[in-house]
């Protein structure tokens, strides 16, 4: 189930420097939205900037009808959204994409969450699943990573669900000093990533991505990451997200709307 | 409230409404299948789709602009034999036209597409996309000289007894000549306009945007271009056309309209909002109840000169 609608802002709210969560009135995605689904976001109406935009499902509130999404506002169309009053509408289309798959035997794994900057939202909704699937809080292992501080967000929410979290920053205003790599080495070195009972999840930009990516396959971790493309059309059609992959009979484009966002690390060419 | 008729033929090709969407735009329909009412739309023009499958061109292959967009993909499709096998039964479960996007890089693969297409079965018309660089002529394109045009009209006019859809390229110095063409080849019907050649440069990377350089313009920047080569291609042929290029409402819809189209294509909007064409159609219905019109005919290539005003 998907909708294309006009939906009205209930809220929308400061999260962090730049950072805000807007909750919208929208039964479809707040019932149908998986782990890892975006929907595309119009509010102009104007052709300044053209297209929709893609963002992360990051909270559902079935009972509600709605849903929201954590966005940094940085260019045209995401300081448009952080001006959005209450009351007024957005223009969404989704749930759409794929979701990350929790494989399984879900208990004996451990889940390892690597979120980078606004990576984190789609990983928090993801970790909650985890909790309400059953999987013991300890297997989940968040880190979660900014260059600042000010910038990590989802922080309290992961806290909150009792999973097992580390904070990263570049700056080392808060948590670990470094890069949400430099953690997982350490967990490695530690024996606490065991290469077969293990299963990491990234969202972040595209050089983070590719670092857990090289990381999770030099110890043979399977990893799923979640690809940022630009995202004309979000619905398989004007294939201008496409992503090179790897298949059995050469390098070949994928959709990351329709066949992603979602990847298997190993499958995409990168760089 | 008065039914106005919508019905409009072109040619051969007969469509319920003159409400299409653009080859490239609308995928193979299934894509927006739960979001727009198929039965509704006067016709799909499918992907553009070739001999072979093609993998496209190396990303980063769109951009966005001011008011619109430019796009290098490469004919990215699956092929025309993949085509029917897995995209048509779809297709043919709706009320609405099929019209298939051909396009070829030599005189013989395009008689060959049409070949294999004529007579299958919930295909309705061809449209041949003759913007593709010729092999054959050393990187000439087929729509661009008018010989290369009026040639592989015939070849493909001679192979097949579908309605003929010609898409003329806007890329050159006067559209009518082409247009003439395509007409003198044997087109029924022709269909403008395919994208604008450009290009995009970001200053603080001094990298063109695009891995392609060039790519083609579209969305709501054409329009102006594209409503003009509309109207003067409507002067100089006799046949029907079906008139695209930045529409994104129905008053854009109708503007072709009166410029001369008999039908329209609604091409990038549909990435902007799934379900435009289906608000074009209506707004179109709606415009020509006001208009004291019945007859959605009644108003093609109505548009009148604007008198002069007052001086100052
Ligand atoms: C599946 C998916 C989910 C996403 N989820 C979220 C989310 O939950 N929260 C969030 O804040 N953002 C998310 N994004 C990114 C978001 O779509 C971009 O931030 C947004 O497009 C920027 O639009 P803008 O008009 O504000 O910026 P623009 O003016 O278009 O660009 C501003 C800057 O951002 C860069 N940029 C623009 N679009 C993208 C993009 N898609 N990927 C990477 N860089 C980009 C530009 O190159 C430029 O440097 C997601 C992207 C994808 C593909
Ligand atoms: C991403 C994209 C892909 C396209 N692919 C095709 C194609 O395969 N064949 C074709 O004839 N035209 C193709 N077109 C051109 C459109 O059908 C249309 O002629 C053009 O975009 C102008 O209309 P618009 O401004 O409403 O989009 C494509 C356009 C876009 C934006
Ligand atoms: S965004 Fe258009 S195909 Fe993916």
């Amino acid at each position: 189930m998907r909708c294309a609608e006009h939906c009205e802002v209930v809220a929308n709210r400061p999260v962090a420097t730049n950072q805000f969560e807007i909750e919208i009135h929208c039964p479809t995605v707040a019932l149908h939205a998986q782990p890892g689904q975006f929907v595309q976001m119009r509010v102009q109406s104007g052709y300044e900037p053209l297209f929709s935009r893609p963002f992360s499902v990051f909270r559902r509130f079935p009972d509600r009808g709605n849903f929201s999404v954590v966005y940094l506002a940085r260019g045209t169309f995401t300081r448009m959204l952080a001006g959005k009053k209450p009351g007024e509408t957005v223009f969404v289309v989704g749930p759409l994409g794929n979701r990350f798959s929790v494989r399984q035997p879900a208990n004996e794994m451990l889940h390892v969450l690597v979120a980078g900057g606004v990576g984190a939202p789609p990983l928090y909704l993801l970790a909650e699943e985890m909790v309400q699937l059953g999987i013991p809080r300890h297997r989940i292992v968040v880190v979660n990573g900014a260059r600042r501080q000010d910038l990590l967000v989802c922080q309290e929410h992961f806290a909150e669900l009792g999973v097992h979290l580390w904070a990263v920053t570049e700056d080392g205003s808060l948590g670990e000093r470094g890069k949400v790599t430099d953690v997982l080495k350490s967990l490695y070195q530690r024996g606490e990533l065991p290469h077969d009972r293990c299963q990491v999840y990234a969202c972040g930009p595209t050089a983070m991505l590719e670092a857990v990516a090289q990381f999770a396959q030099k110890h043979a971790l399977p990893c799923q990451v979640s690809m940022e493309t630009l995202m004309p059309c979000g619905l398989g059609v004007c294939l201008g997200c496409a992503v090179k992959v790897r298949t059995a009979e050469g390098a070949d484009y994928k959709r990351a709307c329709v066949d992603g966002p979602i990847f298997d690390a190993t499958e995409v060419v990168w760089g | 409230m008065s039914k106005v008729k919508m019905e409009v033929h072109l040619g051969p090709l007969r469509l319920q409404n003159p409400v299409l969407v653009a080859s490239g735009t609308f995928g193979y329909g299934s894509e927006y299948a739960d979001l727009v009412d198929l039965n509704r739309l006067g016709g799909i023009m499918v992907k553009g789709t070739t001999l072979h499958p093609r993998a496209g061109n190396p990303m980063p292959r769109m951009v966005e602009t001011a008011a619109g967009c430019l796009n290098s993909i490469g004919l990215q499709n699956v092929g025309v034999e993949a085509f029917i096998r897995e995209k048509l039964p779809f297709l043919r479960q709706y009320r609405c036209a099929v019209i298939v996007n051909i396009a070829g890089d030599s005189y013989e693969e395009f008689e060959q597409l049409a070949e294999r297409l004529d007579g299958v079965e919930g295909v309705h018309a061809l449209e041949m996309n003759i913007s593709c660089p010729n092999q054959e002529k050393g990187g000439i394109h087929f729509g661009v000289d008018p010989e290369s045009t009026r040639e592989v009209v015939r070849r493909v006019r001679q192979r097949t007894r579908l309605p003929l859809i010609v898409k003329l390229s806007p890329n050159v110095t006067d559209i009518t000549v082409n247009a003439r063409a395509a007409v003198d080849g044997g087109a029924d019907v022709l269909s403008l306009v395919n994208t604008f050649v450009g290009t995009a440069i970001d200053a603080k990377t001094r990298r063109f945007k695009l891995a392609n350089i060039t790519g083609g313009l579209s969305g709501p920047a054409i329009k102006p271009l594209a409503l003009y080569m509309v109207w003067q291609v409507a002067q100089a042929v006799k046949v029907p056309i079906i008139g695209m290029g930045g529409i994104m409402n129905a008053t854009d819809a109708v503007e072709f309209l009166l410029a001369g189209a008999s039908a329209v294509a609604v091409g990038t909007a549909n990435y902007v909002n799934p379900r435009v064409s289906i608000e074009v159609l209506e707004g179109i219905e709606q415009y020509l109840r006001e208009q004291g019109e019945t007859d959605v005919k009644h108003i093609v290539g109505t548009v009148k000169r604007c008198k002069p005003g007052n001086e100052f």
